[in-house]
């Protein structure tokens, strides 16, 4: 019943039927089906429009938020420019307001030129192309039908959509497997490409006609172990969605193609006459395989759904065959892409012809991921004491600081991508300068909480990094040793022109300054101060016309924290941040904080623990006129919380110990799927009136989890430390918030939407409340 | 799937520590990108005859 009613999010819409090549492993020509030669030979306006609009029906009826849709063929480009132009619009307009669009395209990339490459761009089509290798390897199959190869125009192609104006419309490249191909040699002429994926597939074959084998029974998985092996050593230079795809099941997470995994089908296809048909690779097996009977003229997508032959290919892991069943891969596997499994005498009731390739790359990917080593210098992690620690609602300094070290890789690599993106803005002294800091220095630019703010909006060219690079790379060089020198661009702040350091504090231009003038003040990082117009500032006075406002800190029995009030990247919380207090609202801070913080270290020592070592920045955020308490997390801010400041210690103490299991819990949803993300429905939690998705319901129940513990904890030191008000409200509090965290988890875990990770974790919750009954 | 073989919880993010800024590799910029903004939705086990 599920299987029956799952939505389909792909669709591959089939615009052109014939090919300018003649490669001779096409499965679309060469094989037993020879359905396309009654095909009309491009779909028309109508058929796609039609098509459009079912597509867009089904994403109605069953509220997709995003579909996917590829443009595939024979080769789409014949279909001519302006058509698949017309395509791409009538599809977004059929899913204006209903849902989003990925569009792709599959080509051989012959027909692309500078006019086509602009197309892509303009219409947002990304396109991947074909390319089996090096030239002796591609022209040993895609060859044209004269017989001259393809390689040179190919990789023209490749070069051109790779260029920076088309790159964004640039997928990849998929490379069908030739054994007799030296495996390195197509890998490396992949790989200086430079594409931002690949895929290597398998060539299609089922049990009658066996793929070639001229080594022995694992040829496939020995040319792709080798390709392995040199990506690895490469520095893995690009995604490569088969090996990403062995790891992510591996975890527990996902497929990334069809070819792997038990994840159930969810993909149709549309002929150029409008016929619905099933994955076009079935027609490896015997003519007509992928025939539905159905028609976009006649039949809605969810009719397709009941399809005999679609519904086997949702059966999971029922569907597959006793010996894959007892498999200790099958969950990684699948059985395989669904065609390869075809045998004459039984169907598609087989292990895959590629059962024994499957299981040694599968084998050999998981354990070159197993290797201790490989896993501590390629990929962040957590031990699983440190998981499950923090799954109880807690997290020793260690586990924070592991949180803290993926953060800083992620900032890292957010930061090379904001570079990438910011051509043109005259940042480029600064980037220079960035580029240049030791190591140390640029270790304590990572360790701003607010650089992945603005470096994600520089990354997807959402603004331009203008003086942030220059501003970084001075205020890391001030702060670790060294000398540098640049002119920093003014930015227009709040209080008018203004450079920020971050980490240090913001200097204010005023009118009347020569720096307002010129739009640049030029800034030497030197002996740990930052000089400008010859005056140290902090510690001499600033030049005339200008403002220095240091960053302050709260101080707090050892602990440490930024009391941050400049810093322009801060506006990144659902309320507003306050501007610069003024000296008596930052007594105010400093006294409350540290009577929160001595609370939080006797109440709930647990959580200090965690908060010391991560916990960076406070941001104060503007109070709600109605007296309700005020805090927010940001996901891209791990390390700073937001907080207007509350009534009283007590509260203040509440709120950072909420906030910071936000911290916590986003670090470890960038790290970790906990759930699968499929999960649509909304649910009703008990600390909010409107129904929420399954991801706010785990970080409302992460956080009041802490919440219902703080609470607990000052019940339970009863009316000698606290007054009588505030230990009944203790009681009621801690009642009312550990039954509505318990009535989430187990609600959560009856979801069936949480990932092995995510079962794991909502028992790590759950068991820490039944420590609580003991 | 609840077993765990490994003596890590291994994630997603790249360990990047020993990498210079100018060496980050695309890939791995475009995989920040992407998780960051949510990838666009949840990641589909695509047909396999295009990328």
């Amino acid at each position: 019943m599920i299987a029956a009613t799952r939505p389909f999010r792909q669709f591959v819409i089939k615009v052109h039927s014939r090919c300018d090549l003649a490669c001779d492993h096409c499965y679309v020509y060469q094989h037993a089906d020879k359905s396309w030669l009654r095909r009309p030979v491009t779909m028309s306006d109508e058929t796609f429009r039609r098509t459009a609009d079912r597509i867009a029906e089904h994403a109605s009826a069953h509220h997709l938020t995003r579909v996917h849709v590829v443009l595939h063929g024979g080769e789409p480009l014949l279909a001519g420019r302006e058509r698949l132009r017309r395509f791409a619009r009538s599809l977004r307009s059929a899913l204006r307001g209903v849902a989003e669009l990925d569009l792709r395209m599959q080509t051989n990339g012959l027909r692309l030129d500078e006019e086509f490459c602009a197309m892509l761009v303009e219409e947002s089509i990304v396109a991947s192309i074909s390319l089996d290798g090096d030239e002796r390897s591609n022209d040993r199959h895609r060859i044209r039908r004269n017989g001259s190869g393809s390689h040179q125009d190919a990789v023209r192609a490749v070069r051109l959509l790779g260029a920076p104006a088309h790159r964004s419309a640039f997928g990849g490249l998929l490379c069908t497997i030739d054994v007799e191909n030296d495996p390195v040699d197509v890998y490396r002429a992949l790989a200086d490409l430079r594409p931002p994926a690949a895929d290597f597939l398998l060539p299609h074959a089922t049990w009658e006609y066996p793929p070639p084998r001229p080594g022995g029974d694992t040829d496939y998985a020995d040319w792709l172990i080798a390709v392995h092996k040199q990506w690895t050593a490469d520095g893995m230079p690009m995604r490569i969605r088969l090996f990403e795809s062995i790891s992510r099941l591996t975890r527990g997470r996902g497929s990334l193609t069809e070819a792997l995994g038990l994840g159930s089908s969810d993909l149709l296809v549309v002929e150029t006459d409008g016929a619905i048909e099933q994955a076009d690779w079935l027609k490896t097996a015997y003519p007509g395989a992928p025939e539905t009977g159905m028609h976009i003229d006649t039949h809605r997508l969810e009719e397709a759904a009941a399809h005999r032959g679609i519904q086997a290919r949702r059966a999971g892991l029922d569907g597959l065959s006793p010996q894959c069943r007892s498999c200790p891969v099958v969950s990684v596997c699948g059985g395989g892409l669904y065609g390869h499994r075809h045998r004459a005498v039984n169907g598609f009731d087989n292990p895959s012809v590629y059962c024994s390739d499957l299981l040694k790359i599968i084998e050999y990917v998981q354990a070159a991921e197993r290797d201790e080593t490989d896993v501590r210098h390629g990929w962040h992690g957590l031990t699983w004491t440190h998981f499950d620690e923090l799954a109880a609602g807690h997290g020793s300094a260690a586990a924070v600081r592991s949180l803290a070290a993926a953060q800083n890789s992620q900032r890292r690599a957010l930061l090379a991508a904001a570079r990438r993106a910011d051509v043109g803005t005259g940042s480029e002294a600064g980037w220079d300068a960035v580029l240049d800091l030791p190591t140390a220095a640029l270790d304590v630019l990572l360790s701003e909480p607010y650089l992945r703010v603005w470096a994600l909006a520089c990354g997807q060219s959402l603004r331009g990094a203008d003086g942030h690079p220059a501003e970084a790379a001075l205020s890391a060089v001030a702060r670790t040793g060294g000398r540098l020198t640049l002119p920093v661009p003014l930015r227009e702040g709040p209080d008018g022109p203004e450079i920020h350091l971050p980490g240090m504090g913001r200097l204010l231009i005023g009118q009347d300054s020569v720096d307002h003038r010129a739009g640049t003040v030029t800034v030497t990082a030197s002996d740990a101060a930052i000089i400008v117009g010859g005056r140290a500032l902090g510690r001499e006075r600033s030049p005339r016309g200008t403002v220095w406002q240091p960053l302050r800190h709260l101080y707090a029995d050892g602990l440490e924290v930024a009391l941050d009030d400049v810093d322009p990247s801060r506006d990144c919380y659902e309320y507003r941040p306050l501007p610069r207090l003024a000296e008596a609202d930052f007594r105010r801070w400093e006294e409350m904080f540290a009577q929160a913080w001595r609370l939080i270290r006797s109440e709930c020592p647990d959580h200090a623990r965690g908060i010391a070592a991560g916990l960076v920045t406070v941001t104060p955020l503007a109070p709600d006129p109605s007296g309700d308490d005020v805090s927010a997390t940001s996901r891209h801010a791990f390390g700073a919380v937001g907080i207007a400041l509350p009534r009283s210690a007590e509260d203040l103490a509440m709120l950072i110990v909420h906030e910071y299991q936000h911290v916590k819990l986003g670090a470890m949803l960038d790290m970790f799927d906990l759930l699968d993300g499929r999960d649509d429905r909304r649910f009703r939690v008990r600390w909010r009136s409107d129904p929420r998705p399954l991801n706010a319901v785990v970080q409302g129940a992460y956080a009041h989890l802490a919440v219902a513990d703080v609470w607990r904890t000052r019940r339970r030191r009863g009316i000698a430390d606290v007054c009588a008000d505030l230990h009944e409200r203790a009681r009621l509090e801690a009642d009312k918030w550990c039954m509505a965290v318990v009535d989430v988890l187990d609600a959560m875990a009856e979801t069936g939407s949480l990932t092995a990770l995510g079962r794991r974790f909502v028992r790590g919750m759950r068991a820490e409340v039944d420590t609580w009954a003991e | 799937m609840d077993s765990y073989e490994q003596p890590f919880a291994t994630s997603v993010v790249r360990d990047l520590h020993d990498i210079s800024l100018a060496e980050v590799p695309e890939s791995a910029q475009d995989s920040a990108l992407a998780r960051m903004l949510g990838g666009g939705g949840e990641p589909v086990a695509a047909f396999q005859s295009s990328l």
